[in-house]
C-alpha cells in the first residue's frame, strides 16, 4: 500500500464542543482539534479559546455538517464561501465534510444520509466535490457515514466508490472508524478485513469514537468512550499506515477532564508521530 | 451533464426524506425496518439537540414536553436554521400555530440567554406564521409586553 507523504494533519486531535472546552484547553499533546463549521459561520475574529489554541500551535479543522455534497443540488456556493472565509480565519490545513446528502426539494433532514453507491451517484458526487475544492482552495477531506439504510441501487463497496471518490477529484478521505463500525454491524460485514480495501494512501485523518448497544442494535451515539471493536480497527489499520492522525469525537454525555485525558493517553499508542 | 442524474437523484431522496420525517410511505427497495429504526433515532437526535439548545424548555414547560416534541416531530421535519429553529416550530406546534403565554416566555428567555440586555425582542418567522413578541426581564421574571401577528 502506498502511503501518503504529504498528509495534511498528524497526531492527536480531538472536536471541540462548548461543554468540552475548558477541558480541552488542559490537554497536554494536542496537535489539532476539529470545530462544527457551522456554529463559526458569524465569528468576524477568533473566539477567544481558538486563539489560546492556535498560540500553542494547536491547528483547527473546520469540519461542515449541512453541505450535502452527495446531494441532488449543486453545493451552495454562498455556504462554500462562508466555508472558505472560516478556514482562511483559522490558517486552516483542511476542510472537512461528509459524503452524503441532508436536504431535497425543500426538506431537511438535519442529519446525514446515505446516496446509492452507482457511477451515477458517483458523477453528482463528483461535480459537486470539485465545485467545492475549487472554492475552499484547501485540502478537502470527505467522511463515511454510518447509517441503517442501504439505498436501492448501491451496487458498488463503499470502499471502491470513496476510492473512485478520491482518485477522480484529489481529495482525501476522513476516515471515520466508530461510522464504518456501526455500518458492519448493520450491514454485516467485518470492517477489519475491508480495511485495506479503502483509499489509505488518501486518509487525511481518522475519527474515533464510541457508542452503545439497545435491544440488540447498535447505535453511533458519539457519547461513549470509544469501543473495543472500533479499537481493533485502530490497531489494524496502524499496522498499515501508523503516520495517521486521529480526531476523538465526543458529542455528549460529557467526561471530566481526566476521563478525557486518559482517553487520548489510551488511543496516543497508536500514532507513532505525534508532536509533543 | 448531470442534470437528468441530478432530477432523479431528487426525486429519490425526496421519497426517502418523506419517509423518514413526513409520515411519508417507505420508498420502494429500502429495508422497512431500517428505515423505521433510522426515524425513531433521527427523532432522538433532535429531542436531544433542542434539549441542549434550549435548556429553559427543562425549567418552564410541562414535565411531558419531551413526550410532545416527539408527536411534533413524527410529522414535521427538522426546521432549517438547527434546533433554535426546530425550538421555535415546537412552540409555535404546540398551540396550532400561535403561541401560548409560555411559549412567548421560553422565547424571550432564550434571547435573553443569549445577550446581556434586559430586555429582548422576539421576531421569527415560523412556516406560514410571522409574530412579533416583545419581552422584559425583571429579577430573572420576563413580563410579555407585546405580542402580535405579523
Amino acid at each position: 500500500m502506498a502511503v501518503a507523504t504529504n498528509l495534511p494533519l498528524s497526531g492527536s486531535g480531538i472536536g471541540w464542543r462548548p461543554e468540552l472546552s475548558a477541558s480541552i484547553a488542559c490537554l497536554p499533546s494536542l496537535s489539532f482539534i476539529e470545530i462544527i463549521a457551522e456554529s463559526f459561520w458569524h465569528c468576524q475574529q477568533l473566539p477567544d479559546p481558538f486563539k489560546c489554541l492556535l498560540n500553542r500551535g494547536i491547528e483547527i479543522v473546520p469540519h461542515g455538517i449541512s453541505l450535502g455534497l452527495a446531494g441532488a443540488d449543486y453545493p451552495d456556493r454562498d455556504h462554500l464561501k462562508r466555508l472558505a472565509s472560516l478556514a482562511q480565519l483559522l490558517d486552516a490545513p483542511c476542510v472537512s465534510e461528509h459524503v452524503a446528502f441532508v436536504r431535497a426539494n425543500g426538506i431537511e433532514s438535519g442529519h446525514l444520509l446515505p446516496v446509492p453507491r452507482n457511477k451515477e451517484t458517483l458523477a453528482v458526487l463528483i461535480e459537486n466535490t470539485k465545485m467545492a475544492m475549487d472554492i475552499l482552495q484547501r485540502p478537502l477531506a470527505l467522511e463515511n457515514i454510518a447509517s441503517r439504510v442501504e439505498p436501492p441501487g448501491s451496487i458498488m463497496p463503499e470502499w471502491d466508490f470513496l476510492h473512485e471518490l478520491v482518485d477522480r477529484t484529489g481529495c482525501w478521505l476522513l476516515l471515520d472508524l466508530e461510522n464504518l463500525h456501526a455500518r458492519a454491524r448493520s450491514h454485516h460485514f467485518n470492517p477489519i478485513e475491508q480495511l485495506a480495501s479503502f483509499p489509505l494512501h488518501r486518509v487525511a485523518y481518522l475519527h474515533l469514537a464510541g457508542g452503545i448497544e439497545h435491544d440488540g442494535e447498535y447505535h453511533d451515539t458519539h457519547d461513549q468512550p470509544v469501543g473495543d471493536d472500533t479499537l481493533a480497527s485502530l490497531k489494524a489499520l496502524q499496522a498499515k499506515n501508523p503516520a495517521l492522525a486521529f480526531c476523538l469525537e465526543r458529542d455528549g454525555n460529557w467526561p471530566r477532564l481526566r476521563e478525557l485525558s486518559a482517553e487520548m493517553d489510551r488511543l496516543r499508542p497508536y500514532v507513532m508521530v505525534d508532536r509533543m | 451533464m448531470t442534470d437528468s442524474l441530478r432530477n432523479r437523484l431528487a426525486h429519490e431522496q425526496h421519497a426517502l426524506l418523506k419517509a423518514l420525517f413526513a409520515e411519508g410511505a417507505c420508498p420502494p427497495g429500502y429495508d422497512p425496518h431500517a428505515v423505521a429504526l433510522t426515524r425513531q433515532s433521527l427523532i432522538s437526535k433532535r429531542l436531544r439537540e433542542v434539549g441542549i439548545a434550549w435548556p429553559i424548555f427543562d425549567r418552564i414547560l410541562a414535565p411531558d414536553w419531551r413526550h410532545n416534541f416527539r408527536s411534533f416531530a413524527q410529522t414535521y421535519p427538522p426546521a432549517q436554521g438547527g434546533p433554535i429553529q426546530d425550538g421555535y416550530c415546537f412552540l409555535a406546534y404546540g398551540n396550532h400555530g400561535s403561541f401560548t403565554p409560555i411559549a412567548q416566555k421560553a422565547m424571550v428567555y432564550h434571547e435573553l440567554s443569549r445577550s446581556c440586555k434586559r430586555w429582548a425582542v422576539v421576531f421569527r418567522l415560523i412556516p406560514k406564521f410571522w409574530r412579533l413578541v416583545i419581552g422584559l426581564a425583571f429579577h430573572k421574571r420576563v413580563i410579555i409586553v407585546c405580542s402580535l401577528p405579523w
